[in-house]
């Protein structure tokens, strides 16, 4: 498309007939014998005065009429002047013309400018309505594209989109829409060097053209650039303008600032859907934890379970096995929604190795065996699982978790230490078994090691010393009541502070048996 | 052959406005230039042009009361009429519409829409 008034001069827009007839006017009176004639360029007729006494053609006599270099037209006077007098009266007349023609070109030349603004002010905008509306990061390059063709005459042209993210795959690097036919000229150096990146396919594999040139724009937003546009045009004096330079980096700026809300709008929507699977994954998760609390003759028991993220690789369980408890309180040791998995798994597991009265050490081989097999490389748990007696003794193995803390009705302090390495390490692990007595009132506390090292805003960890003064200050209170008082100062001492672990506790109480049980 | 006509009492919008329609004349596209809406409208009565571009604020006789004036002579029931003017109020193109003019356009109006818009309306390709 060519710029609407920026065409080369003609006679007939510089001076129209009109305009022209009445500057030959005066002149007729003068050359009353001769007839003054206004050609164009093509020869046409396009204005005249004939003095009073022209009767016929002589042999005449032409001036060229000039703009800038270029030849509009002709003054054709016939007769050939006379006498001095007429000479001078036909060179007054050309040099009024020249001057009229000049003028007349300043302001057409002013009027091409305006109007390549009032185009520019429109294209801006149009891109821009039409942009408003779109938050699709590939409707963007193309609509800039359609708009650039449109405006800026040009073969060839093509959006070059740097990559959003790093460590795409390879063949995935370099987005290029072309249209129509692309190449390149010595400018494709620059370009390569300005984006910085190594691949521009589409555009280099074309190979410089005879006599091409190419216009582009880098697509900046924010100090980033996100591509680039770039127009193609053949031919010797098919150069693009600085105006052309101008409009195209307008448009790929204005361009950018849309791609840029596009794409913070599409990372913003899978953010949601992320944080929307997260949050039903953690509903399904929470389902596996018990929903009850058994309660075991003599025993009171008490589990609290919390996420440092929407799901957790701690769990604990609670396993009825006829007149006995299963207590299970695992660590898996890995965060988010892989730990998450194998913590599903390692319950089913466990769940299903502790039935038909298996010993705990049967069980946990059991379910480490089993484990091993599915665990992928780095997938282990830690747990503790004890086995609680309506007589108080407490069977149980420690599979790598930090002991539990056995808590005498009179303060002392005993911890049942590991008796065997993490499950889902050794498929062939052996797993020993241990046994404490619990008198009525002593208080079992199993946890996990997001509890003992939880921090405040100061960084400092919750730590054994303090769990063991809460859990001291209540130990005449029964489960609950003492795991209730173990997470209020959990969470005084957090004050809101990030969370970075998985927090699980289980507290078991054991009561004195009623009188002839 | 087809007649355009252009009313504005701005000098350089005059210009503008001729020297974006300008290549209608190479479709044989007179283009008839006023600077008044009295003028305008005697221009119309005159030459009954097919197409014209009347400014809202001129002096004499604003754009309205051409358009008006324009629908009101049945001989003239050809002539569109498009106004073109810096306001762009809802109300104005309201106006606009009920003294019978067929377009609304604002400035600073773009080029080529422009320049589309008088190819449609005279039936040019």
């Amino acid at each position: 498309m060519s710029a609407i008034g920026t065409e080369g001069a003609s006679l007939r827009r510089l001076l129209p007939a009109r305009a022209a007839s009445e500057l030959l006017a005066p002149f007729g009176r003068i050359l009353v014998g001769g007839r003054l004639r206004l050609r164009r360029a093509d020869g046409a007729l396009h204005a005249e005065e004939i003095g009073e006494s022209w009767r016929e053609p002589h042999v005449a006599r032409t001036w060229p009429l000039t703009v800038d270099t270029a030849e509009v037209g002709l003054l054709e006077v016939d007769p050939v002047p006379q006498t001095g007098a007429e000479e001078a009266a036909v060179e007054a007349l050309h040099g009024a013309l020249q001057r009229a023609l000049a003028a007349a070109q300043a302001q057409r030349a002013m009027a091409g400018e305006t109007l390549e603004r009032y185009r520019e002010i429109h294209l801006l905008y149009r891109v821009g309505d039409a942009l408003a509306g779109t938050l699709d990061p590939v409707a963007v390059p193309r609509r800039v594209l359609a708009e650039a063709r449109g405006v800026i005459d040009g073969d060839g042209g093509g959006v070059w989109l740097a990559d959003e993210e790093a460590g795409e795959a390879a063949g995935a690097r370099t987005r290029v829409v072309v249209e129509g036919r692309s190449a390149v000229d010595g400018d494709a150096a620059r370009l390569r060097a300005r984006l910085a990146d190594p691949e521009l396919p589409a555009i280099v594999a074309a190979g410089p053209g005879a006599r091409e040139h190419l216009l582009w724009a880098p697509m900046m937003a924010r100090e980033a650039c996100l591509g680039g546009v770039w127009l193609t045009r053949a031919g010797d004096d098919a150069v693009f303008t600085a105006g052309d330079l101008k409009l195209l980096t307008a448009l790929a700026t204005q361009a950018a600032a849309f791609l840029d809300n596009a794409r913070l709008h599409q990372r913003a929507l899978a953010q949601e859907r992320l944080e929307q699977e997260l949050r039903l994954a953690y509903e399904v998760q929470a389902r596996l934890l018990p929903r009850e609390t058994p309660a075991p003759e003599n025993w009171s028991v008490a589990g609290f379970w919390r996420p440092a993220r929407e799901v957790s690789g701690d769990f604990y369980d609670l396993l009825p096995l006829g007149d006995a408890l299963g207590v299970v309180v695992a660590d898996v040791a890995d965060k988010g929604m892989p730990a998450a998995l194998f913590m599903a798994v390692a319950r089913s597991l466990l769940r299903a190795a502790a039935t038909g009265g298996r010993s705990p050490a049967q069980t946990v081989a059991d379910t480490n065996r089993l484990a091993a097999l599915d665990a992928s490389d780095g997938m282990f748990v830690t747990l503790w699982y004890g086995v609680l007696r309506p007589d108080g003794e407490v069977r149980y193995v420690n599979a790598g978790h930090n002991p539990p803390i056995v808590l005498r009705a009179d303060g002392r302090v005993e911890r049942l230490t590991r008796t065997g390495i993490l499950v889902g390490w050794d498929a062939d692990a052996a797993f020993g078994e241990a046994a404490v007595a619990l008198a009525p009132g002593d208080l079992l506390v199993a946890f996990t090691d997001g509890v003992t090292e939880a921090r405040d805003p100061e960084g400092n960890e919750f730590g054994e010393g303090r769990l063991l003064e809460v859990v001291t200050a209540h130990r005449h209170a029964d489960a609950q009541a003492v795991l209730d008082a173990v997470r209020s100062a959990l969470d005084a001492f957090v004050a809101g502070a990030p969370t970075h672990d998985d927090c699980t506790l289980v507290v078991a109480r054991f009561r004195t048996p009623p009188r002839g049980g | 052959m087809p007649k355009l006509l252009i009313a504005d009492d701005e000098p350089h919008i005059r210009t503008l406005l001729q020297q974006t329609l300008e290549t209608l004349e190479d479709d044989g596209v007179e283009l008839l230039m006023e600077p008044d809406g009295a003028a305008a409208l005697e221009r119309i009565r005159l030459e009954r042009p097919d197409v014209a571009f009347l400014d809202v604020m001129m002096p004499r006789m604003n754009g309205y009361d051409v358009c008006a004036a324009v629908r009101a002579d049945p001989d003239l029931a050809h002539v569109q009429l498009v106004l073109l003017t810096a306001k762009g109020q809802e109300a104005d193109r309201q106006r606009g519409a009920d003294v019978g003019a067929h377009l609304y356009l604002t400035k600073p109006f773009d080029p080529d829409a422009l320049l589309e818009t008088a190819e449609r309306l005279l039936g040019l390709g």
